[in-house]
This record gives structure tokens, sequence and C-alpha cells, in this order.
């Protein structure tokens, strides 16, 4: 997928484990996990919000547009 | 409360279905060896004789026991494996989530299953007819039964919209 989910290097940046994570923003352990591991096929502005304050980061710093072929990338409908 | 009804709807409906498979079954049992021992008189010349009793197929012509029992053993497959997939589908209802995958292809199949019933209907009605089974004064009439074909497009855009609500529900599901 062409956006890289960039949690897991936030995180270390900011000393902070992902069950500390889970339980100050509120997610599941297994939602932070599809997230962390890139499964996510979509994030809410609601999340990224938390997550940003939490980690004391930019959208940015979470998200990464990468250029890839567009084998596995799929046009929104 | 209202969830409560919400969800005995779609079950009172699955036992309804259970049962109407299982009446079926023991119907379509019944009237196959009916069938079967009316044909199997009329080959022994009208007549067969049972501890107890006789029966007497004078009246009823081979062509016609033939034509039941054809009809019979094509359409009740498919009724049966009809009220199953529709069954199964209700049970996810009960379940609280009807938008899984398997859903949509059971609806797809249920569409051919009632298509391949009517086509049915009509080939058999002409083969029957072809073979001079009933009589040969009884010329074969295609008919359409709008209904069905209806039946079946409704089925069709319904699996449709069930592959595009699983879709959904999946990409709902993985947003975090």
């Amino acid at each position: 997928m062409a956006i890289r989910i960039n949690l897991e290097v936030v995180m270390s940046k900011s000393g902070m484990s992902l069950t500390t994570l889970s339980q100050r923003v509120g997610l599941t352990l297994a939602n932070l996990s599809i997230l962390k591991t890139g499964k996510a096929r979509a994030i809410r502005f609601s999340t990224l919000e938390v997550l940003c304050r939490e980690l004391n980061c930019q959208p940015g710093d979470i998200l990464v547009y990468e250029e890839d072929d567009g084998t596995d990338g799929e046009a929104p409908k | 409360m209202s969830d409560t009804n919400k969800m005995s709807i779609p079950s009172l409906m699955s036992t309804l279905l259970a049962i109407v498979i299982w009446v079926a079954l023991i119907l379509g049992v019944i009237v196959t060896i009916m069938i079967g021992v009316g044909l199997f008189a009329f080959l022994n010349g009208g007549q067969i004789t049972i501890p107890g009793g006789a029966i007497y197929s004078e009246s009823v012509s081979q062509g016609r026991l033939i034509a039941a029992l054809l009809g019979l053993a094509i359409m009740l497959p498919f009724l049966v494996y009809i009220c199953v997939s529709l069954r199964q589908i209700l049970n996810t209802l009960a379940e609280g989530d009807p938008f899984l995958p398997e859903n949509a292809p059971r609806l797809t199949r249920i569409a051919i299953s009632v298509a391949v019933l009517e086509i049915t209907r009509n080939l058999v009605g002409f083969f029957v007819t072809l073979l001079k089974l009933v009589g040969a004064d009884e010329p074969f009439r295609f008919s359409i039964n709008v209904s069905a074909w209806v039946a079946v497009a409704v089925l069709v855009v319904l699996s449709q919209v069930f592959r595009e609500g699983t879709r959904l529900r999946e990409e709902e599901k993985m947003t975090i």
C-alpha cells in the first residue's frame, strides 16, 4: 500500500508501549495492533487525533506516503 | 424490547423454514412412494396386491405418473435447497450479522435455482408432450411465469447488494 503507518517508530521515539497507548487512546490492543502492522484499510480522524495527542506528534509522522508499483493499492469507491 | 423482537422474527422464520423443509421432504418421500406404487401397479396390469388389500391405477395414465415422478425428482431437491439456503441466511441474521461473505453467493445460487426450476418446468412439459407420455391430443404450451422471473431478478439484485454490504462491513471492520 502507498500509505504506510509509521506508528511503531513514533511509539519507540516517545517510549510508549502498545498496552499503554491502547489504554490512553481508548482503542483495543487488537485494533491498535491492526493499525501498527499496516493491516488497517482506513483510519478515522478521531483516532489520528488521539494518537497525535498522546504521542505528541503530527499526522505526517504517523502516516507516510511511499511510491509503489500500484499492484496492491485499490482506489476508494 | 425492540431488539428482542428484531431478533425473534428471523429466528421464528428460520424455525418455520426448518418445519417446511421437513414437511417437504416427508411429503416428497410419501408422494414418490405413491407414484412409484401407482407406476408399478400400472405395469402390473393396473393392479398390485399388498397384504391386506389391492391397489388399482386404472384411472391414471402411465404418462402422467412418469411426468409427475420426473417433475418431483427435479423440483424437490431444488425446493429443499432453496429453503435450506434461506434458512442459513436467516440464521446469520438471527445471529446479528447477515453481511457475511457466504450470503451473497447463497442468494445468487437461490436465484439460479429459481431460474432452473422455471426452465425445467417447461422442459419437462415439452419432453412429456414430445414423448407423448400424457396424450397425443394435448399440445405443449410454453408458458412464462413472470413472477418467478421477477423473483430471479430481485434475488440477483439482492445478492449484489449483499456483496457490496459485505465489502462495506469488511472495510468498516478494518477502519480504526
